[in-house]
This record gives structure tokens, sequence and C-alpha cells, in this order.
């Protein structure tokens, strides 16, 4: 009898210990779901909207060569927003080749959801045939818009933004002096994030895949 | 860069005693400096075919014992060369033509995107990446220097700074 009691209580501590064992198991499996999960979802989560942002932007509808572009026509897509001209020996070029290096750095399903547009503040010389030229020669996914004084006055305004053109000099030509600093329109049309006219790729990387977590 | 340098600067001298001899006046003609002038990092930006503008950059050292001017440049592809501060004023970038920029003695200027650069208008001809371009840079008391500057495409993943674009 004695020994059979030993046996059940062997047995019995020996049942003990796997139960506790096992529940041991189950939380640290539950733990390591929750903490997987928890990683994932704050991974999956856009970086809050910047408050000096949250009133900056906009839908608009300007001119391209082959047609009118509207803001709007891009949601669920990431849009790099950027206010030049294409007379614009120095900055402007740097800006736009810097974009495609970032497009042709990303995945394919990312590059398939990202757009460039340069929203040419010079009309009187950048035509939408120039600009779309202009424009694909860097990126066939960035597009050349432009618009009347009056259509850009208000544009540039929504996004506070801003441009002056320079005295011309004797031959005509002119500088336009402008912001510039490249609005990043996240899926959900809102501006996300600011980069500046020289950022690197891996900084537009960085921002782009930021914007596109968000919901369209 | 040098040796190209006084290859020209042969060539020059050549080329200056043949019009002396020929026209039979003298010519009070620029003086190649240089001797004492070297430029590192020279490149333009392949700009889209359909554009009439473009930038190109370089570092300038002053090697003699006196400051140099630079006053102005010119190039066979461009109708005009000027020379250009980029800089921020009221939050906006703005594009300043200069008159002259001084290099003083045993110094260094930074032609750089975003700062100093030298604007090609008119360009007679679209460039093509890896061409080099002709670019002389005039100094004050008429002397002058010719640098060969590649064009480069800003669009390759290379440093956007060019700093790995020496020709020697």
């Amino acid at each position: 009898m004695e020994r059979y009691d030993t046996d059940m209580s062997n047995t019995a501590s020996k049942s003990r210990f796997r139960k506790y064992f096992s529940t041991a198991l189950l939380v640290c499996a539950a733990m390591l779901v929750a903490g997987g999960g928890w990683f994932w979802w704050m991974n999956a989560q856009p970086q809050p909207i910047p408050q000096h942002l949250l009133k900056t932007g906009g839908d608009f509808i300007l001119q391209s060569f082959d047609g009118p572009v509207s803001l709007a026509d891009y949601r669920g897509e990431v849009v790099l927003i950027y206010f030049g001209y294409t007379n614009c020996s120095d900055a402007c070029p740097v800006t736009l080749s810097n974009w495609a290096r970032a497009f042709k750095r990303l995945e394919d399903g990312d590059r398939q959801r990202v757009n460039g547009m340069l929203v040419s503040v010079d009309p009187g010389r950048d035509t939408p045939e120039l600009l779309k030229d202009y424009a694909t020669y860097f990126d066939a996914r960035i597009v050349g818009v432009t618009g009347s004084d009056a259509e850009l006055a208000d544009v540039t305004l929504q996004y506070r933004a801003d441009y002056v053109y320079d005295p011309p000099e004797e031959d005509g030509s002119y500088h336009v002096n402008h912001t510039s600093f490249v609005y990043v329109v996240g899926p959900d049309g809102k501006v996300r994030s600011l980069l500046n006219h020289d950022s690197r790729p891996d900084e537009i990387i960085y921002s782009v895949k930021d914007a596109l977590k968000v919901r369209g | 860069m040098k040796i190209r340098f006084r290859k020209v600067k042969n060539l020059l001298s050549i080329w200056m005693l043949i019009v002396l001899i020929s026209t039979g006046t003298t010519v009070q003609a620029s003086e190649d400096i240089s001797s004492v002038i070297e430029t590192n990092h020279a490149y333009v930006n392949a700009v889209p075919p359909v554009m009439k503008v473009t930038a190109a950059y370089m570092h300038i050292s002053n090697h003699s014992h006196q400051m140099l001017r630079l006053i102005g440049a010119s190039s066979p592809i461009a109708g005009k060369v000027t020379l250009h501060n980029s800089g921020k004023k009221n939050g906006m970038m703005r594009m300043m033509a200069m008159d002259a920029i001084e290099i003083a003695s045993h110094d260094t200027v930074m032609f750089s995107p975003g700062g100093l650069h030298l604007m090609l208008e008119k360009l007679k001809r679209p460039l093509k990446a890896g061409e080099h371009v002709a670019i002389t840079l005039l100094f004050a008391d008429d002397k002058h220097v010719i640098v060969h500057a590649p064009v480069r495409d800003l669009r390759e993943d290379s440093d956007a700074h060019g700093h790995h674009h020496d020709h020697h």
C-alpha cells in the first residue's frame, strides 16, 4: 500500500509538473505571439502627422501635357510634390534625380504605388509639353504640371509654398525664387511629412515607405 | 589634370605663335595660369535633351602667392556661362548672379550643388553623360584656365556630390 501510495504521489507530482510546464509554455507562446503581434502592429502604423503639417496641403487640379491631373486621382498611392521650374540648373535636377534613384530602389509592389509631381511655378516658360519631356526624363513615374498664375497662387497657398520672380536680365532670362520642400502626400491625400530638395534617396525611401502604411 | 593643362598650354603657345606670325601684329593674349590653378571634382549635370540650361561644379585651388579673381567663364557648348550662387533667403531657394569670386592665395573655393555653380545657358546641343565639356575659367588681369569637366548623369546611383569623378 505504501509503495502504491508513493507511486501514486510520484505520478501525481509528475502530472502536476507537466501541467505547470505546459501552462508556462502556453503563457510563453501567448506572450511571444502578443509581442510579435504588437511589434508587427507598431511597424504597420505610420508615424503621426506632425502638428505643423495638419493644415498643409489638399487636393488640386493642374494641367499636364496629357490633360488635367487631379491629386484626388492618386488616392491609395503616395505622391511626392515639388514646386520648381525647369530652368533651375542647380537644385531641381538633383531633387528629381534623387526621386528617380529612390523609386528604382523600391520593391515592385511599393514602386507601383509611388509617384512624383513637379509643379512648375514658371508657366511662362514651362509649357505642359516641355514639362512632360523634362519630368519623364528622370522617371516615368514623375508627372510635370502647371497652371495659370491664379491656379498656382491657390495651390502654393494650400501648401504654404511660395515663389517670386527675379527681374529679368538683358537677354530676358530670369530666375524664380521658390520654396524647396518636397511634400510627401499619403494614400489618404494628406501631407505626411516634408523632405528637402536635396534629401538623399535613403531619406526619400524611409518617408515613402512610412506613408505607404496609411490606408487610402 | 596638370598634364592635360600643360598640353593645352603647349598647343596654345604654338597656336599663339601661328597667330603672331600670320597676322604680323602683337596679340594681347590671355595668360594661361594652369600652373597655379588646380581644379578637382569637376562635372557638369546631364539634363533632359529639351533643356538649354545646366550647371557645372568643381573645386578650384589657387596655388599662387596672390589672390585671384574669377570673373567669368565660357564654353564652346554654351551660349552663355555665368557665375551663380544658390542659397536660401526668406525660406526660398534663390539664385544670385555673381560678378566675381575671389580665391585667396593657397585657398580652395568649392563650387557644389546648393551653393556656387557655373550656370551654362543656351546650350548648343544636348549633353551626353560621360563626354567632357571644355570650360574656360576667366580671371581678372587677362588670365585663364581651361577645365575639361565630364558630364554626369545624376540619376545614376553614385555620390551626388561628385567626389569620385576625378580625371587625371
